[in-house]
């Protein structure tokens, strides 16, 4: 599967890009090239696949905490108490 | 944790705030805002943040105890310097940064150091996986096991992989955050985060791989 088959991007070029690419940051390779290399590429493709299935998995594994109820308030009234500690330090 | 991350920490637990010049911090003060003010405007801005940092520190601590803590002590800090902090600027990112901070020196001061080899590189997983690439196999079985997997053991998954790479897949894949973000959170430079990306995503996948055999959601051939 080093050969390539797709004008010219050999498939360790874009199994390289293949973070940056499902991340959404600058690219080495064109983001067209790599396209057009997946599709001529099951291989390439499958593992593209395989790294964006893991990014939404990990994303919903971890979605949907709530912190509890009583943070909140705890966090209110030390804000208030420091408030009131810079409040005497700058009057 | 002889890790960059580490290194990269003040030693002292208050100084934290030196770290924070590249989420542009000023000390001009455009007009004199009043405590009562700056209380509103933090509860307004920054408490919209609650859930997502109870649930990022509910992955560091693993507690719920400890997570509340760690949670409270991160507002506490970012208050007191909420003055400074220019709006405008990425708060969110700027809170997870007080959140990792806090976190490492709260709590993993006395802990183990992780071992992290100093010569990782980007290219020694390209490498690995041009290897795998060519070896050819269960690409598509390994897909259609991935999605049949339960939502536990990817958590447990990742909660079981070195915080460093734990972390930096958490930022980018649960919060959304740019390497460029993560590597201001993580105080590191970009390079650091996508070498943490690599081994975080390559390690998960494999240890749900070897799930996956282990429980019959993917049946080995060789």
């Amino acid at each position: 599967m080093s050969i390539d088959q797709s004008g010219g991007t050999p498939c360790t070029e874009i199994l390289g890009a293949v973070y940056a690419y499902l991340d959404n940051e600058p690219v080495s390779v064109e983001r067209d090239l790599i396209r057009l290399h997946l599709q001529a590429c099951p291989p390439c493709c499958d593992e593209f696949d395989i790294e964006a299935l893991l990014k939404e998995l990990v994303a919903k594994s971890c979605c949907g905490e709530q912190a509890p109820s009583q943070i909140r308030q705890r966090i209110m009234t030390q804000i208030t108490q420091i408030q009131v500690e810079i409040s005497k330090q700058t009057p | 944790m002889a890790t960059a991350l580490l290194k990269s920490r003040p030693a002292n637990p208050d100084s934290f705030l030196q770290g924070v010049g590249s989420f542009n911090m000023t000390n001009v003060v455009q007009h004199a805002e009043s405590n009562a003010e700056l209380t509103t405007r933090f509860e307004r801005d920054a408490m919209q943040y609650l859930d997502q940092l109870y649930a990022g520190a509910m992955r560091m601590t693993r507690n719920p105890a400890d997570a509340e803590d760690l949670v409270q002590e991160t507002y506490a800090k970012a208050y007191r310097s909420f003055r400074q902090f220019q709006e405008g600027t990425n708060l969110k990112a700027w809170l997870f940064r007080i959140l990792t901070n806090t976190y490492i020196n709260i709590y993993r001061k006395n802990q183990r150091d992780p071992k992290v080899d100093p010569t990782e590189q980007i290219e020694d997983w390209q490498m690995a996986r041009a290897e795998r690439h060519t070896s050819g196999g269960l690409r598509s079985a390994e897909t259609e096991a991935l999605e049949n997997l339960p939502n536990t053991v990817i958590a447990e998954a990742l909660a079981s992989i070195p915080i460093e790479y734990s972390h930096a897949v958490y930022l980018a894949d649960v919060e959304g955050f740019s390497y460029k973000e993560i590597a201001e959170i993580e105080d590191v430079p970009t390079g650091t985060v996508m070498s943490r990306l690599h081994r975080g995503r390559k390690a998960l996948r494999e240890l749900l791989h070897d799930y996956a055999i282990e429980n019959g959601y993917i049946k080995e051939v060789n």
